[in-house]
C-alpha cells in the first residue's frame, strides 16, 4: 500500500505580494487623519513628551497597517468575486461592511435612547469617584486608561465603512471650520513654544493645558471636567 | 494688555468663533456652513475617521488625568 500524497504546500511569498504589500502599506499613509496623527507625534516628540508623540506615532500606524489591510482584503475580494459573479459580489461586500450611514445612525441612536439613563447614572458616578483623586495618580491612572482603552477596543472591533456615499458638505463651510481649529492649534503651538521650555509652564504664554491646571486642582472641578469628557464621549458614539 | 491676557483672549476668540459658526449653521441650514455635529459624522462615516475620533478622546482624557 502507497504512502497518502503530501499536503499541497502554501504558495511561498512572491518578491510581487511584499512589493503591492508595501505599497499598499505606503498608500495608507498618506491619509489626512493619519498624516495628523504623526504630526501630532512629531510636535508631541519636540515638546519632549515621548509617551505623548508614542501614543499618537502607535495610533497613526495602526490606523496605516489597519488600511492597508483593508484595501489587500478587498483587492482579494474583487479577485474572488470576478471568478463568482456581479451577484456574489455585492453579497460578500454587503457582509464585510458594518454600515454607518444615516440611516445606521438613527437606529444606533434608538439602540442607546434607553441605556441614557443608567449611563447618566453611571456617568456621574465615575465623574465623582474619579474626580475624587488627585490629577496624575495611580489610581485616576488607572480609572481613565481603562475606560479610554476599552474604548478604543470597541470602536477597533465595531467600526465598519458607511455603505452608501456620504451627504456632501460644502468645501466652503468646510474651510470655515478648518481655520477655527487650525488657527486655535497654531494658538496653542506658538504658547507652547515662547514658554522658557517646552516642559516649564508660563503665566505669560498660557498653554490650554496650563488654564486648564486651575480648573483641575479641586475636586468639583475635575469631577466637572471628567463628565464633560464622558459626555462628549457617549455623544461621539451616537453619531 | 499683557500677553498672558493676550493669549486667553485669542483661545476665547477661536471658541467665539467656532460657537458662531455652529449657530449659525443651525440658524441658517442653506448657508453651507455643516453644524459641528454635521462635521464630525462626516468624519466619523469612515472607520477611519471613527477609529481616530474615539483615540482623540480617549487621549483628552489621558492628557488631562493620567501619569
Amino acid at each position: 500500500m502507497s504512502p497518502p500524497p503530501p499536503p499541497p504546500r502554501p504558495p511561498r511569498p512572491s518578491w510581487t505580494a511584499a512589493a503591492a504589500w508595501l505599497w499598499r502599506i505606503t498608500a495608507s499613509l498618506v491619509h489626512p487623519i493619519v498624516l495628523v496623527f504623526f504630526l501630532a507625534a512629531v510636535f508631541s516628540r519636540l515638546s519632549g513628551d515621548t509617551v505623548r508623540a508614542a501614543y499618537f506615532g502607535a495610533v497613526g500606524l495602526a490606523l496605516a497597517w489597519d488600511r492597508a489591510s483593508r484595501r489587500g482584503h478587498a483587492a482579494a475580494l474583487a479577485g474572488a468575486n470576478g471568478r463568482a459573479g456581479a451577484a456574489g459580489r455585492d453579497e460578500l461586500v454587503l457582509a464585510r461592511v458594518a454600515a454607518f450611514s444615516a440611516d445606521s445612525a438613527e437606529r444606533r441612536r434608538a439602540a442607546t435612547r434607553p441605556l441614557l439613563g443608567p449611563a447618566l447614572l453611571a456617568g456621574i458616578t465615575y465623574a465623582v469617584v474619579v474626580g475624587a483623586f488627585p490629577r496624575y495618580s495611580v489610581p485616576a491612572t488607572v480609572c481613565v486608561t481603562s475606560l479610554a482603552a476599552a474604548a478604543i477596543v470597541v470602536a477597533w472591533r465595531t467600526s465598519g465603512e458607511a455603505s452608501g456615499p456620504a451627504p456632501r458638505l460644502r468645501p466652503a463651510g468646510l474651510a470655515a471650520w478648518a481655520l477655527v481649529a487650525v488657527g486655535a492649534s497654531a494658538l496653542e503651538l506658538v504658547s507652547l513654544y515662547l514658554q522658557p521650555t517646552l516642559t516649564t509652564d508660563s503665566y505669560a504664554h498660557p498653554t490650554l493645558s496650563y488654564l486648564a491646571d486651575g480648573i483641575l486642582a479641586a475636586w468639583p472641578g475635575r469631577s466637572a471636567v471628567i463628565f464633560g469628557w464622558l459626555a462628549f464621549g457617549w455623544y461621539l458614539a451616537r453619531l | 494688555m499683557s500677553s498672558h491676557w493676550l493669549t486667553v483672549a485669542g483661545y476665547l476668540t477661536f471658541l467665539a468663533l467656532g460657537t458662531g459658526l455652529n449657530v449659525w449653521a443651525h440658524r441658517r441650514p442653506r448657508s453651507g456652513i455643516p453644524t459641528i455635529g454635521q462635521v464630525l459624522a462626516r468624519i466619523m462615516r469612515t472607520r477611519t475617521g471613527r477609529i481616530a475620533m474615539v483615540a482623540w478622546w480617549a487621549f483628552i482624557g489621558l492628557h488631562l488625568f493620567s501619569k
